[in-house]
């Protein structure tokens, strides 16, 4: 597998502060990889220290098969800062010229992926200096500078959290789309976000990575966990008996179905039939309920604190 | 190098969009208009000032127009200065700009000095403007005036600007905010003006001894000790550079 983004126990502290805790981080190429965690976690650390803006403490980088320490994958990569700035006194479209030239990319084909950055983004036609844009243009303009260079590698800093519901799915639409063309690596702590458009994800909590998977994994291997039952008939003392079992961990109420948590999903599903036979009752539906990213998240955090 | 001067191309063409190419060319012309008139109506404003009483002052000169000049923009005029760049890193650093633009290929030296230099050249052409002004005003106001000492002086005060603006981007590389880059650099400003207080070879040798013969030129000598005096400052500036460019490289944005 090739990865776009491999660290070697990557640390960080600021004084008797850990802010990321001996980080191993694997991120395939061509994965738009969500980065999530609770404000203060580390995310925006680690990708600093991913660019070279911050110096790591102790561990390795590797970006794009090269060691971070020669600056070589600039020139291969793209970056949106979570508050994206500029130069005020600017056009949008002369900012992105700026950027190119700096690229070294050749006026002729510059001019033309000005053009479709500005086209991409939602930005075409906007003559107004940089200093009068809204909050989403700005954020917009930082996408299209980010992938003015046709980064082989983006990173995201937060690119939604203070947007406004159009301009985020503005937004969210745009890394749907140059994901078809690079590695995104995309920090979040918007749950929804990431399921969205993300395939992969690593949870940071508290400068570790407690979590580093597949979104398809880690719900079937959470989803799994839980059965949705419905039953015909008087369902009374149901759940306390399925309480019980001994393969049964935990069982909630949920509009008028039973939620069965079971460490053994193979004899739940054996076993429930039977048992609801044996006490006359019908059954509607039995199918693993799929959790949310959120659950998970709060889940695996809860878990981490424990 | 190449980013370096797209970088120093970009900072030029800010110049000339944003306020800058208003405050230090507007001071400086102002002074260099201003001057030789001043220096001209003197005596007679000195005479209605002072009522009865009988105050004798020496001919006015083309000298003391030049000198009048010089005065203003060494003071002022420097301060000038320290206020338009004492923002130009801190304030890129604190706003954001400089992650934005230091994740792309350019190299933070270059970076800082894109900055000095666009900074320079504006101080440079705005002396020069100045000092063609007073030129004019003095050759219309004062007879016998002489156009070499002028230039000289401009050019030791360019030298001298060159070493306040090295102090001040090397102020803006260390802190976070245009404020206390200020701060720091007119601290600079005062200890390179109490250098020459302390040995005789650095009030010769200083770069803050510069001033002094700024006055010495336009009076008609040149001092021997005047160029070391001039290859110290362009030394001065060099490690002043070198300093912000290094301290910025080791920095954590």
């Amino acid at each position: 597998m090739d990865l776009a983004i491999k660290t070697n126990c990557l640390s960080k502290n600021f004084g008797s502060v850990q802010a990321v805790d001996c980080l191993n981080l694997q991120v395939p190429a061509g994965s738009v990889f969500g980065f999530l965690g609770p404000n203060g976690a580390g995310k925006t650390t680690t990708i600093k220290m991913l660019l070279g803006l911050t110096r790591p403490s102790a561990g390795a980088i590797e970006l794009l098969g090269q060691p971070a320490t020669s600056g070589q994958y600039l020139a291969r990569v793209g970056y949106l800062p979570d508050v994206p700035n500029f130069y005020n006194w600017m056009r949008g479209e002369e900012f992105l010229t700026f950027v190119g030239q700096l690229y070294s990319i050749p006026p002729r084909e510059l001019k033309k992926r000005v053009a479709e950055m500005l086209e991409l983004t939602g930005l075409r036609g906007v003559t107004t200096k940089i200093g009068g844009y809204s909050r989403g243009m700005k954020q917009r303009l930082g996408l299209a500078q980010a992938l003015i260079n046709e980064p082989e590698l983006v990173f995201l800093d937060e690119p939604t959290s203070a947007l406004d519901p159009i301009g985020r799915k503005e937004v969210l639409e745009t890394i749907g789309i140059i994901s078809q063309r690079c590695t995104v690596f995309f920090s979040t702590h918007i749950l929804a976000d990431v399921e969205r458009v993300c395939d992969r994800v690593g949870i940071l909590r508290q400068g570790r990575l407690i979590l580093d998977e597949s979104l398809a994994e880690l719900h079937k291997r959470f989803g799994q966990q839980v059965l949705r039952l419905e039953v015909t008939g008087p369902a009374r003392d149901l759940a306390a008996e399925l309480q019980r079992l001994p393969w049964v961990s935990a069982v909630q109420q949920e509009n008028g179905a039973l939620l069965v948590a079971a460490a053994d999903i193979d004899s739940a599903c054996v076993e429930i039939p039977r048992l609801l036979a044996a006490r006359n009752l019908g059954l509607r539906r039995l199918e693993p309920k799929a959790l949310s990213l959120e659950d998970i998240f709060v889940r695996l955090v809860n878990d981490d604190e424990k | 190098m190449k980013n370096s001067l797209r970088f120093l191309g970009k900072e030029l063409r800010e110049i000339l969009r944003t306020y800058k190419i208003y405050t230090i060319p507007g001071i400086f012309l102002l002074f260099g208009f201003a001057s030789p008139i001043l220096t001209k109506l003197l005596p007679d404003l000195m005479e209605n000032l002072a009522g009865e009483i009988n105050i004798i002052l020496p001919e006015m000169t083309w000298r003391d127009s030049y000198t009048q000049l010089f005065k203003n923009l060494t003071q002022i005029g420097i301060l000038t200065v320290i206020l338009t760049a004492m923002g130009t890193v801190a304030e890129e650093r604190n706003r954001g700009v400089a992650h934005l633009i230091l994740t792309k290929p350019v190299s933070r030296t270059g970076y800082i000095l894109a900055k000095y230099i666009a900074h320079l050249l504006l101080v440079g052409v705005s002396a020069i403007a100045a000092f063609m002004a007073t030129w004019v005003y003095t050759r219309i106001l004062f007879t016998g005036t002489r156009f070499t000492p002028g230039l000289t002086a401009t050019g030791l005060y360019i030298l001298y600007a060159a070493v306040i603006l090295a102090i001040t981007v090397l102020a803006s590389s260390l802190t976070r905010s245009a404020i206390a880059a200020g701060g720091l650099a007119t601290a600079g400003l005062f200890v390179l003006g109490l250098l020459p207080l302390f040995s005789s070879g650095l009030s010769k040798y200083s770069p803050g001894a510069l001033t002094g013969y700024i006055n010495e030129v336009v009076a008609g000598t040149v001092p021997a000790e005047l160029w070391g005096a001039a290859a110290t400052a362009v030394l001065s500036a060099a490690a002043l550079l070198a300093l912000a460019a290094l301290s910025f490289r080791r920095q954590e944005l």
